[in-house]
């Protein structure tokens, strides 16, 4: 089995560059500590994504995979007390979530909210404006817009109603988790970051929303995916998976490792780590 | 005018040479027991238990003049549009500094069975000097309400709109009011509105001010829905920095009658709306609603009464404020349920947005039931936005100042889409997405868009009316 916690691109001769050296990673997590109201909840996880790759975490609830996600993606509420995050060679920490998301840094939320008073089209609109105003490109017409939302919305099942209806009010839970989707086929991220967005599909909806990430999937785009579930790996299958736990990645390996935690829960990673740690949790 | 008037009443002294002769004895009388119980009532103080969080004590700083006639001759038509709610194809009175400006209103005939005009041409005919008679004064409680009875002892002029049994009104009735000069004025138009049996319309009331120069406008509106009729009423008050605004709306419904009230206020250095309702006939609406919104020091209060007199009645009251900076708001609403008054619906909610630390909101509401059989609901909320879609925005790439005025006009948005004319719909999202994009860039156009001084406009004098 795929051991150790080192990630290296699977290939990498495909990625050297004409000089010979590797080319920047997309993501780089060195370390990081993060506390939300004082509590340290990731204890220094380093994680390394390149372009191209999908990885998946996995780990028991609490063990800090929303909040690597939400830390990623800017929330204010999430603190980073050490380490370092690069984006492209940037320190993405230092920018403003709304910067992050215009550099291509998408975070398709667990529960997503509902936002009365604002229409959906009106809100993709001036967000799909905000980035391509950030590329120096010209902002998109009330029309053309609309045939583009419209296409995108058909790779993903999004009735078309629902785009000029209010952000997610009344939608159902499986309409919430697409309308995320759509977000990101029409941002168009560079890196996304799906928190369980499995959670309360069912399995038709399930395969929408993978075909919709799938879609998206090319050697300049990464994508973290948070997951429970192994049934969602069936449909976006990772080239990486991680086993988070207690705030650090515990384990790493292919996209195996998740049939085996799915047949054995997380206990017995648990015991490696005693085993190799006695005394103490670290790894 | 009257030696025994306490001279420190700057109110009354405004009006010290301005007792007029014109008007039928009736009106003398009103106007004489107007002027008896603004004397013997006096300004209401914050002590006084609906009148806590306002005070009158800024206004009574300032040295009121009544304005002079000659103020808005240069107001022309393309000065006036903006401030039209409905747009320029609905028919409208003008009234500048509460006197009729005929060249701005529309002319024309009216159809039989619909009025509206002036309330002092009105006198002059003798059909319509009988329905302001039967109702003028009639309706607004003076007994109580000083501000109210400071308007019937010295109201200028103002509307009044009749529709006789079964008519309707097909196009909405813009009363635009507009207090303008170069002085510190006192302003007090009236409007009278009466809906016979069955008879149908749609009126905004809009009460401008033109230029920065202090101002005080006093206005009292009384409406009557009789048995099946309709009125839809808009009061519109355009943000107004210097001026001050109170206004006191009375409104009567009758046995199946409707009235739909929207009030859109929009920020003045104070506001304070005295809104009542009563329910008398059995199977009246009422469904109240009100947006307000406030910055710098600005002060706005929203102060409602619904009375349920007759059974079976429902109504509904929705105020909503944003308040930023520091300014501060104030809704008070009480429900109150006569005996036999049975079932009874009545819901009011009232919630507020607070987006700076400074502003404040201060929010009663208050049921008061005699009767057993109701069904009354009440709450109120105040808050700040909400920090996780504030993150959801920004997570989408909308700029801080993006998300917050987004979700600024997420909280406002069913209220505005509850406006009934799509150019007042129009206008208000573009006031609500303008002033609340970003509180620590708040700029604002130093001035305002429509001038009191043209060139070749009557230079103001210092005026007192008849002097």
């Amino acid at each position: 089995m795929f051991q150790g916690p080192l990630l290296k691109p699977r290939d990498d001769a495909d990625k050297e560059t004409e000089t010979g050296r590797m080319p920047t990673p997309l993501l780089e997590i060195n370390n990081l500590h993060v506390s939300v109201e004082g509590n340290e909840i990731l204890h220094g996880l380093s994680l390394t994504v390149n372009a191209g790759e999908v990885h998946a975490i996995m780990g028991p609830n609490g063990s800090g995979k929303s909040t690597l996600t939400k830390v990623l993606a800017g929330h204010e509420a999430y603190q980073v007390t050490a380490g370092s995050v690069l984006y492209k060679g940037k320190d993405l920490l230092a920018l403003e979530p709304e910067i992050r998301a215009r550099e291509g840094v998408f975070l398709a939320f667990q529960y997503p909210l509902e936002i009365p008073g604002v229409s959906n089209t009106y809100f993709l609109r001036a967000a799909l404006n905000a980035h391509r105003k950030h590329r120096g490109q010209p902002e998109m017409e009330a029309a053309p817009f609309l045939e583009l939302v419209k296409a995108k919305a058909r790779l993903v099942d999004v009735d078309p109603t629902l785009l000029s209806r209010p952000i997610n009010e009344g939608f159902s839970g499986g309409e919430k988790k697409r309308n995320e989707i759509l977000q990101m086929l029409l941002l168009e991220p560079a890196l996304g970051l799906l928190d369980e967005t499995d959670s309360g599909l069912d399995i038709d909806a399930l395969k929408i929303v993978a075909h919709g990430v799938n879609s998206l999937r090319s050697k300049e785009r990464g994508f973290v995916v948070v997951t429970h579930y192994q049934r969602l790996l069936d449909y976006i299958v990772p080239d990486f998976v991680h086993v988070l736990f207690n705030g650090r990645i515990a384990k790493s390996g292919p996209k195996e490792l998740a049939l085996e935690l799915e047949k054995k829960g997380y206990g017995w990673i648990e015991e490696e780590l005693a085993a190799a740690n006695p005394g103490s949790v670290k790894v | 005018m009257n030696e025994t008037l306490a001279t420190s009443d700057v109110l009354l002294a405004a009006y010290e040479a301005s007792r007029g002769s014109a008007g039928p004895a009736w009106l003398h009388v009103l106007r004489a027991e107007g002027l008896e119980a603004y004397r013997s009532l006096g300004l209401p103080t914050i002590r006084h238990e609906e009148w806590r969080y306002t005070s009158l004590a800024p206004l009574l700083k300032q040295a009121w003049r009544v304005p002079d006639p000659s103020c808005g001759a240069h107001l022309r038509l393309v000065d006036i549009a903006p401030l039209l709610a409905a747009g320029m194809d609905s028919p409208r009175l003008v009234f500048i500094n509460g006197r009729l400006c005929t060249r701005l209103s529309t002319q024309g005939r009216l159809a039989a069975g619909l009025r509206y005009s002036s309330l002092s041409r009105t006198l002059d005919d003798r059909a319509g000097a009988a329905v302001v008679q039967a109702h003028l004064g009639r309706h607004a409680d003076i007994s109580t309400d000083a501000l109210a009875a400071l308007n019937m002892a010295f109201f200028e002029d103002g509307a009044l709109l009749h529709l006789e049994r079964g008519h309707a009104l097909d196009q909405p009735l813009q009363l635009l009011y507009i207090a303008v000069g170069r002085q510190p004025a006192l302003v007090q138009p009236r409007s009278l509105l009466v809906l016979e049996e069955g008879s149908r319309a749609s009126v905004v009331e809009i009460h401008a001010r033109l230029g920065d120069c202090p101002g005080l406008c006093n206005h009292v509106t009384e409406v009557v829905v009789n048995e099946r009729a309709r009125l839809a009423h808009t009061l519109l008050q355009p943000e107004d920095d210097a001026g001050s605004q109170i206004v006191q709306l009375t409104a009567k419904v009758g046995r199946g009658a409707e009235l739909e009230s929207r009030v859109f206020s929009l920020g003045a250095a104070l506001t304070r709306n005295n809104l009542r309702c009563v329910l008398e006939g059995e199977g009246a609406n009422a469904s109240l609603s009100g947006l307000f919104l406030g910055r710098g020091r600005q002060h706005l209060d929203q102060h409602l009464e619904v009375e349920h007199a007759g059974p079976l009645c429902t109504s509904r009251q929705l105020f909503r404020g944003v308040l930023d900076e520091k300014s501060r708001g104030v809704f008070s609403g009480k429900v109150v349920v006569r005996p036999g008054a049975q079932k009874t619906n009545a819901q009011q909610q009232n919630n507020n947005l607070l987006l700076s630390d400074d502003a404040q909101i201060d929010t009663k509401p208050q049921l008061e039931i005699y009767a057993d059989d109701v069904q009354c609901s009440h709450g109120a909320t105040s808050g700040r936005l909400d920090e996780e879609a504030l993150f959801f925005l920004r997570s989408r790439g909308l700029s801080q100042a993006q998300a917050r005025s987004l979700l600024t006009y997420a909280f406002c948005a069913e209220l505005i889409e509850a406006a009934r004319h799509p150019a007042l719909r129009e206008r208000l999202a573009r006031v609500v997405q303008a002033r609340f994009s970003d509180p620590r860039e708040l700029t604002r156009p130093t001035g305002r868009s429509l001038k009191d001084t043209e060139p070749g406009a009557p230079a103001q004098t210092g005026m007192s009316i008849g002097g």
